[in-house]
């Protein structure tokens, strides 16, 4: 009953949001890297193409700068510029282009050309001889792209600089720059869409065997719990061997669930045919009617008892199902339980003793207090119900270890008269009672299931000179790794 | 020559037209009133040449009068540049002055202007819409007896040989008085090695210098000159066509073409109806008005006739040399490189000093 509404859980939380979706993650984060790959690209694309237009026609307005010096001379009328055709020719090669050019002395008196060139200041730098400056300036409504060298004339009485500002508007350069770009771009862009379409086409097809894991579980019948035949990807090896381990255990968990039942209506019915008969053979005269009505007292409150130790039982696994554990302070927890035994205590003649351990031991187990405390009472019940009037009953809480890990024990000894070590493995199994006065057989059942649900252990064993002793182990933390179902 | 500014026939009617009419239809002003947009086309071009165009493109579109004034080539160019109130269209045959003007950005992009070849047009801005080529024009009766020179090199090997027939009696352009004179000049020098040469001729002969095609035409006509040299073909043509005394040719070495061209300036008021002359001049119906009713010859049809366009109208066989509309005609604008050649073509021109002279005869 509690599984079912576990497997409910699950899909209810399912069906509550959309579940994300693998291939759009895997499409997202592709087609985020190509845009991040297309814009480094394109930076890189457009740094080359401005560069390379610039080197390209920077070669041309270089050349023209020479032409016009070669044609620069000293002659004894003072300095004689003879402007070549080919120096504006150059410029002009079938471009859209407007050319500017001014010759000019070292304190930037124009001899010849446009006197009103912008200089961004090259005059105050060294004046450029052998290895031209080329800067841009806003000239004339246009960004225009400036070469500026210089030579050195030897005249009569002293060298002189002479140099020579040539502009050319950008328009070639920027329609070879837009060009490189667009060449560079339209194949990036190919690529990129291909890329994509790889990319999704890829998925698709790395997807495909989670499809098929997927339509195997959709199309099994509720009670098919056969492990996925498919051989999984190892990506999702450990995702299908936890789906298979999974299923094994509700296998297995369903298997004992259905027996319990069994068990429970079994002695259910037994208990309530028994109560019938005493209840029936009441109607006697005489003593005989009276000891029917002791023997039904009697089968009620025993049927009453199992009725409470199966709703426990059962309590115990619903709870080890919900994972409700917590640090648990067992001292407190012995001193609580304790005092709630002596209160209810009928009897009166027992003696019950506890022993913590010395201090500064704290101890503490992650663990759900009420299953814990559920078996120790079980535990307790037991030490009443089969020892003597006077029985000397302890609860003893030692620091030891449990397969290498910090665990502490909690026992519980008695002077009763022990379990015959035949019967040591049946009595922890369900309905198995023992002895005169033997309670429903769901005690240790329950102590068991505890114990194994943190992960813990319970032993039984024999004290001398009679008597005996039951201990329950719980490891301080209960180690990784599933829960099992009792 | 001064400014002449005239407000074209049509234009003047229209405005009689709204003066007289507009008030009597309605009483008052109308400010809404359709008015003809008018576009101020500053030209160096004759007149009589461009008159005909002019009626055809305010034909064509109603809307647009055309106030036209004409200059000739360099004052066109100091007027532009002075101008306050720009014009709305400059054209003018000066192909250099005119790339200048483009070049310090003065012009506008015209958008739609029908295709024509690559070098009569620059820029979108600056279009040639006629092609003309620089012809020789000689007098029949002076070389009825003798062969016509077939190249610049004959021609000079001539005036060298014959002085005496030659002398005073050759014409050519005053390169310091005209613009064109001054290009045809240059872009002999740029590309014909014998162009110093045929200068120094020239000067030998005692060459005598014009402002303008019809003046040499004139001269050679009358038999004053034997021959004028780099002559407008277009102008001169017209008139060799009526007079049977005047021949012409193109040189056989190479004949350079020029284009008369057009632009829109920045400051255009009215750009779009600039533009719609710009494109009418280029247009199927503008280029036919050219070719039929002016003197000018078509860009488009002699581009599309190719060589047998001219080869019909000239006497002698060439290989033609466009004049490209490009920056590299501002070398010959600067004002050093237009110093120095004026002064050696002045030199040239005037001929050899005395005592080269005095020793030349001795020669013959």
């Amino acid at each position: 009953m509690s599984r079912a509404r576990v497997l409910a859980g699950t899909s209810a939380v399912g069906s509550e949001r959309r579940p994300y979706s693998l291939r759009r993650r895997l499409m997202a984060a592709s087609m985020a890297a190509f845009a991040v790959l297309i814009a480094l690209l394109s930076a890189g694309l457009w740094t080359y193409a401005r560069s390379s237009a610039n080197q390209t026609y920077d070669l041309l307005l270089r050349g023209a700068a020479i032409a016009i010096l070669e044609r620069i001379a000293v002659t004894p009328e003072g300095i004689d510029i003879d402007l070549p055709p080919s120096a504006l020719e150059i410029l002009a090669l079938d471009q859209e282009d407007r050319v500017f050019y001014r010759v000019v002395d070292a304190r930037g008196t124009t001899l010849t050309g446009t006197p009103d060139l912008p200089t961004e200041g090259f005059f105050e730098r060294s004046l450029p001889l052998q290895e031209p400056i080329f800067f841009d300036s806003l000239y004339s409504g246009e960004t225009v792209r400036f070469v500026v060298n210089g030579r050195t004339l030897l005249s009569a009485d002293r060298p002189q600089w002479i140099g020579v500002q040539i502009g050319q508007t950008r328009i070639a350069r920027n329609a070879m720059e837009a060009d490189l770009i667009l060449k560079g771009l339209v194949p990036l862009a190919a690529l990129s869409i291909a890329g994509v379409a790889m990319a999704r086409a890829g998925i698709g097809f790395a997807m495909r065997p989670l499809a098929g894991i997927e339509r195997d579980i959709r199309e099994r019948q509720p009670n098919d719990l056969e492990p996925l035949g498919t051989a999984p990807p190892r990506e999702v090896e450990s995702l299908i061997t936890a789906i298979n381990g999974f299923m094994r255990r509700l296998d297995v968990s369903r298997g004992q669930a259905e027996s319990f039942i069994a068990d429970v209506a079994h002695q259910m019915r037994t208990s309530l045919a028994a109560l019938y008969g005493h209840l029936e053979a009441a109607d006697r005269p005489g003593e005989a009617g009276s000891r029917a009505v002791a023997r039904a007292r009697d089968q009620a409150r025993r049927t009453v008892r199992l009725t409470n130790q199966l709703l426990s039982h059962a309590m115990v696994i619903h709870r080890a199902d919900k994972e409700m554990f917590q640090t648990t302070d067992l001292g407190e927890l012995v001193r609580r339980l304790m005092e709630e035994i002596v209160r209810d205590d009928a009897a009166g003649g027992i003696d019950f003793a506890v022993e913590m351990p010395p201090p500064p031991i704290a101890p503490r187990v992650t663990g759900d207090p009420i299953a814990i405390r559920e078996a120790l009472r079980n535990l307790v019940d037991n030490a009443v119900r089969h020892g003597p009037p006077d029985n000397q009953i302890t609860l003893r809480v030692t620091a030891t270890t449990l397969a290498g890990r910090p665990a502490y024990a909690i026992g519980v000894e008695d002077c009763g008269p022990g379990i015959a070590p035949a019967d040591k493995p049946k009595v922890v199994e369900r309905f198995y009672s023992s002895g005169p006065g033997g309670g429903s057989g769901v005690g240790l059942a329950i102590v068991a299931a505890v114990a194994e649900s943190h992960k813990g252990r319970f032993d039984l064993s024999d004290r001398q000179p009679n008597g005996l002793s039951a201990t329950i182990t719980l490891p301080e933390t209960p180690p990784p790794g599933p829960v099992s179902m009792p | 020559m001064t400014a002449r500014s005239r407000i074209v026939v049509f234009g003047a009617i229209a405005a009689l037209f709204a003066v007289a009419v507009v008030p009597v239809l309605v009483f008052g002003h109308r400010p809404d009133a359709p008015q003809r947009t008018v576009i101020d086309v500053w030209s160096a071009t004759d007149r009589s040449a461009m008159a005909e165009i002019l009626a055809g493109f305010e034909a064509a579109h109603p809307g647009i009068a055309i106030r036209y004034t004409e200059y000739n080539t360099s004052e066109l160019r100091e007027a532009v540049l002075a101008a306050r109130q720009k014009p709305d269209v400059v054209v003018s045959s000066a192909m250099d002055l005119q790339v200048e003007l483009v070049n310090r950005g003065l012009a506008s992009p015209v958008a739609d202007v029908p295709e024509t070849p690559e070098w009569s047009r620059w820029r979108e801005e600056l279009f040639g819409f006629t092609q003309e080529p620089v012809a020789l024009v000689y007098n029949r009766e002076a070389f009825s007896k003798r062969p016509l020179p077939s190249t610049r090199s004959e021609l000079a090997g001539m005036i060298r040989d014959e002085p005496s027939f030659f002398d005073g009696r050759v014409g050519t352009y005053d390169v310091a008085l005209s613009g064109v004179g001054y290009m045809f000049a240059t872009q002999d020098a740029q590309r014909g090695f014998q162009a110093p040469r045929l200068v120094e001729s020239f000067g030998r002969a005692k060459a005598k210098t014009y402002c303008c095609t019809n003046d040499m035409v004139e001269d050679v006509a009358s038999g004053r000159l034997v021959l004028a040299y780099n002559v407008i073909g277009s102008y001169a043509l017209e008139r060799v066509r009526r007079d049977p005394r005047l021949g012409i040719l193109l040189l056989s070495d190479y004949a350079l073409v020029f284009t008369r061209s057009v632009l829109v300036t920045k400051d255009s008021d009215d750009k779009a109806a600039a533009g719609d002359f710009v494109r009418f001049l280029l247009s199927d119906a503008g280029q036919a008005l050219i070719d039929e009713s002016s003197s000018l010859f078509p860009l488009v049809a002699s581009f599309r006739e190719g060589q047998s366009f001219f080869e019909t109208r000239f006497e002698g066989s060439t290989s033609l040399l466009p004049i490209r509309l490009r920056p590299s005609l501002l070398t010959w604008l600067d004002e050093r490189k237009k110093a120095k050649f004026l002064h050696d073509w002045k030199a040239s021109i005037k001929g050899p000093p005395k005592d080269d002279r005095e020793a030349a005869p001795k020669k013959t």
